[in-house]
């Protein structure tokens, strides 16, 4: 198939995704509902913590004492990465229990065009929520963010984006051979939220913690970001933090693709496709 | 069912059945066992982490004003191990109805010829069971890892208040058990009302917190998180253990509350059930799918 | 001799293989146990251009095995298959290009999506171009008469309706081969009745398309395949026509019979009446029953003293009846056992 043709099944498949999606409007409400949950518990943990909008500490340790702009950069890039590396893998979990993955599959078109097509679907919808939470937000407590920055922040989550992408491809392979699901997506997830900055600077993390951290490229995403729109940053501290976005892209692609492959040819192997 | 002496015995002895049955059933998923003791753990620490980044150390000046005690951590490591009994609320009693109804085996107890409710006590049984291992388990990992700071004398009373918020969510699980045996997809309200619950409880910060930060609206909310089991449960534990804990409500009133909600919601949860069942019954769709 | 093969052949497998191990314990301590199924055990088959191929067996016989390894979705351990003159193994998407697969079971669609959004979607991934695929959308919801509820979404439509638009799906890229996984499978009689024909009448017949079908239903396969194949427990016990199949049985009649107590003794003298050209039973059912089709000549003359021989023995006799062979007929006298398992 040409890339043309590959390009047009990623549509399709976006356009079903969403179609589906919105007639469950049930989960689109929660959906919507969720992370304007979640920015509330952070605003009344901080609040509870300061007894203000401001804390000093952070001020010292990441140039800026507003917690909640702080947070929610942090909260807006976990989103995208979660959608990315979840978004596929939930979804091919959706179709094994709806018994489409078979005939999906069974099409003369790329997995990887397939994949995308869902990971871009949940990336749209998570764009949805992300924009209330930041509009919710701005009007109640107020952003500090240099919206000036803004082109360049998104251009910086460009740059992370391939590797969310392969390690969504990685994952969604490991799914769709074990089938263990929920307990090792929860255990992953749990993971992230520990290690990445989101709601606190990397400094306050124990040596060994940071170190983890590092080998994850949403952290550098969410630091780049943060950068940019919250910091006084320069130039070379952002690019700082693109290079070794660009090695974790290289890599995670690569390794992505190749786990999915072998991870398909053993679901193959085992006649496992269609098992929920 | 019959009441006496001899009926009374066999339903407890299928109560009995039933909760070794789950205890056995739970245990051959070693994963899961290990996954709910050691989880909460990863979800504690980002809270302990922020308090850091935000007032530079173990102590906050205004958790002192707002509830008495500065330790931000001790507080949150006990809102978060009662949290355990939440979970098992909605994700265990909650949804153990709608798993033995995946798995075929809801026809099997609805034949059987001891009440329902004895079965369904038995879940709850070994629910709390395990549930109060998990908690068990979070609490001493976390102590371990970040150092809580409890008046150990007063465990006795603590752990009264807890098995009285247990029965409280008992009922809670079971209502929530009948309609998600009537609605199929209970995933995404499951998780809303977690979270949900997560935000408007004190789990992480004091009650006095919304009053005082956020007006009316956060008087309102406050009112409404009272009413659930886990918030004066929470006020009463933390009185009991958390040394300098000034609590929002009255200890005798939060514990004479537990008990009389307690009964509340049992008995709308039996109600429900019975509703429920029925309904299932006549539309045929017991084994569903 | 390979590209003779290629010409007048859709599907070529020649000792295909495929055992299935159980797997033990949970995420992530997976391990392999020693318990192993045969599904295919070492099977030739070839199905020539523009022919409608039944393969008739039991189930767990193996046909879905096979059929998902033509349609490449499982890897066999051993063998090879040509789908179109492309190897399912080295050339994966082009046979999948090539083909159409309806497998039993409902839950191969989207049910949240309408009948149209459903092959809208299908077509893209199958590359058909956008004026082609929405022509051939209309003309297939038109064929399969569903174009009045085209606009629903699928969780309203019965089983029929939805097998109907299954078979719409896979021929959308108007493939050449087709593969039908037991496509009448828990629908009722008459819209079976309307299926069966448009396969054979218009996929086959009409369009020319390379059908390979499997089947438990006997009557599915004797009224509609050019040839059928018997499958058991994983192997092919007969390739040929049905008329060639029955004649193995010869031009006799089926005296069908089913008693109780039954036992080794009573077949023996059974079997010893000298119009009895031959004798097969079937797996004895729960309730103690035993059906026995007696193959002879001359039912007519012979039922009273074929009845004297059981009820002499103390059989009770619970049913009788007369038939022409039937393809099940030849299956339980090839294998032993029943299709309908």
């Amino acid at each position: 198939m040409g890339l043309f043709d590959e390009a047009r099944v990623v549509g399709v498949v976006l356009k079903k995704e969403l179609v589906l999606y919105l007639r469950y409007p049930v989960w689109v409400l929660f959906d919507a509902l969720m992370p304007l949950l979640w920015v509330l518990s952070l605003v009344i943990y901080g609040r509870a913590l300061v007894g203000s909008p401001y804390s000093e500490n952070l001020a010292r340790l990441a140039n800026t004492g507003d917690y909640v702009s702080f947070t929610i950069v942090g909260m807006i890039v976990s989103s995208f990465a979660y959608s990315t590396l979840w978004g596929m893998s939930y979804a091919l979990r959706g179709e094994q229990w709806s018994g489409t993955l078979e005939s999906t599959f069974l099409a003369p078109c790329s997995r990887f065009s397939i994949l995308l097509g869902k990971a871009f679907s949940s990336m749209l919808t998570t764009s949805l929520w992300v924009f209330l939470q930041i509009s919710l937000v701005s009007l109640v407590f107020g952003l500090n963010v240099k919206f000036l920055n803004l082109p360049f922040a998104m251009l910086f989550f460009l740059v992370a984006l391939p590797s969310f992408i392969g390690i969504g491809f990685s994952l969604a392979g490991v799914v769709l051979d074990f089938k263990e699901h929920s307990a090792f997506v929860n255990f992953l997830s749990s993971l992230l939220g520990l290690l990445l900055p989101i709601s606190y600077p990397l400094s306050v993390l124990p040596p060994v913690l940071r170190y983890f951290s590092y080998l994850l490229p949403p952290t550098y995403a969410i630091e780049g970001m943060r950068s940019l729109l919250i910091m006084d940053s320069g130039l070379n501290e952002v690019m700082g933090l693109a290079v070794p976005l660009i090695f974790f892209d290289v890599f995670w692609l690569s390794a992505g693709i190749m786990i999915f492959v072998r991870e398909e040819r053993r679901v193959l192997k085992k006649g496992t496709l269609g098992y929920y | 069912m019959k009441l006496d002496a001899a009926s009374m015995v066999l339903e407890l002895k299928a109560a009995v059945s039933t909760a070794r049955k789950e205890i056995l059933i739970n245990l051959r998923y070693p994963l899961w066992v290990v996954f709910w003791a050691i989880m909460p753990i990863f979800w504690l620490a980002p809270f302990v982490f922020q308090g850091h980044a935000l007032v530079g150390g173990r102590f906050s000046e205004s958790f002192r004003e707002l509830a008495g005690s500065s330790d931000y951590v001790t507080f949150t490591i006990i809102g978060s191990s009662l949290y355990a009994y939440v979970m098992s609320a909605l994700w265990g009693t909650g949804l153990s109805l709608r798993r033995e109804q995946w798995g075929g085996t809801l026809e099997t107890i609805l034949i059987a010829p001891c009440s329902r409710f004895s079965i369904l006590f038995g879940k709850a049984l070994s629910d709390s069971v395990l549930t109060t291992f998990y908690a068990a388990v979070q609490f001493t990992l976390a102590s371990l890892l970040f150092g809580a700071r409890i008046r150990v004398e007063n465990l006795f009373f603590a752990v009264s208040a807890v098995l009285l918020m247990i029965l409280a969510l008992y009922g809670i699980g079971l209502i929530l058990s009948g309609l998600i045996l009537m609605y199929r997809e209970p995933g995404a309200l499951l998780n809303f009302v977690d979270t949900l619950i997560y935000t408007v409880c004190p789990v992480n910060y004091p009650l006095r917190t919304l009053m005082l930060f956020f007006g009316g609206v956060g008087y309102y909310v406050a009112m409404v998180s009272i009413v659930f089991p886990l918030t004066p449960a929470l006020e009463a534990v933390r009185a009991f253990l958390l040394p300098s804990f000034n609590p929002y409500l009255n200890v005798a009133i939060a514990l004479s509350y537990l008990a009389a909600v307690t009964l509340v919601f049992l008995t709308l949860g039996m109600l429900l059930f019975s509703v429920v069942e029925k309904k299932v019954r006549r539309r045929g769709a017991v084994e569903a799918y | 001799m390979v590209f003779h093969v290629m010409l007048e052949y859709s599907v070529v497998a020649k000792r295909l293989r495929k055992v299935y191990r159980k797997e033990e314990g949970g995420f992530p301590f997976r391990r392999k146990s020693s318990e192993t199924i045969v599904a295919l055990d070492d099977v030739d088959l070839s199905v020539k251009k523009g022919e409608l191929f039944g393969l008739l067996g039991p189930n767990g016989a193996g046909k879905t095995t096979l059929v998902k390894i033509l349609s490449t979705i499982i890897i066999p351990d051993a063998g090879t298959a040509l789908v179109n003159g492309h190897d399912v193994l080295k050339e994966p998407g082009k046979v999948r290009a090539s083909i159409g697969v309806v497998s039993s079971g409902e839950r191969s669609l989207y049910w949240r999506l309408t009948a149209r959004e459903n092959l809208e979607y299908f077509a893209r991934l199958y590359k058909v171009p956008d004026g082609v695929a929405r022509r051939r959308i209309s003309e297939l919801l038109s064929l399969m008469g569903l174009e009045d509820r085209a606009d629903e979404l699928v969780e309203k439509y019965s089983s029929g309706m939805r097998q109907k638009l299954a078979i719409a799906r896979a021929i959308l890229h108007d493939p050449e081969v087709l593969l039908l996984d037991e496509p009448t499978l828990g629908l009722d009689p008459s819209f079976s009745r309307s299926i069966r024909v448009f396969i054979r009448e218009e996929l086959n017949r009409k369009q020319g398309k390379t059908i390979l079908l499997t089947t438990h239903y006997m009557d599915e396969a004797d009224q509609m395949c050019d040839r059928v194949a018997f499958i058991n427990k994983g192997r092919i016990v007969a390739v040929d026509s049905p008329e060639k199949l029955k004649a193995i049985i010869g031009m006799n009649e089926v005296l069908k019979i089913v008693v109780s107590n039954l036992d080794e003794k009573v077949l023996t003298m059974v079997r010893g009446l000298p119009f009895i050209e031959d004798c097969g039973v079937a797996n004895a059912e729960q309730d103690g029953r035993t059906m026995v089709r007696l193959y002879m000549k001359n039912v007519d003359a012979n039922i009273q003293e074929v009845v004297g021989v059981f009820s002499k023995a103390g059989c009770r006799i619970f049913s009788l009846s007369i038939e022409k062979p039937t393809l099940e007929d030849v299956f339980v006298k090839l294998t032993g056992e029943v299709l309908d398992g």
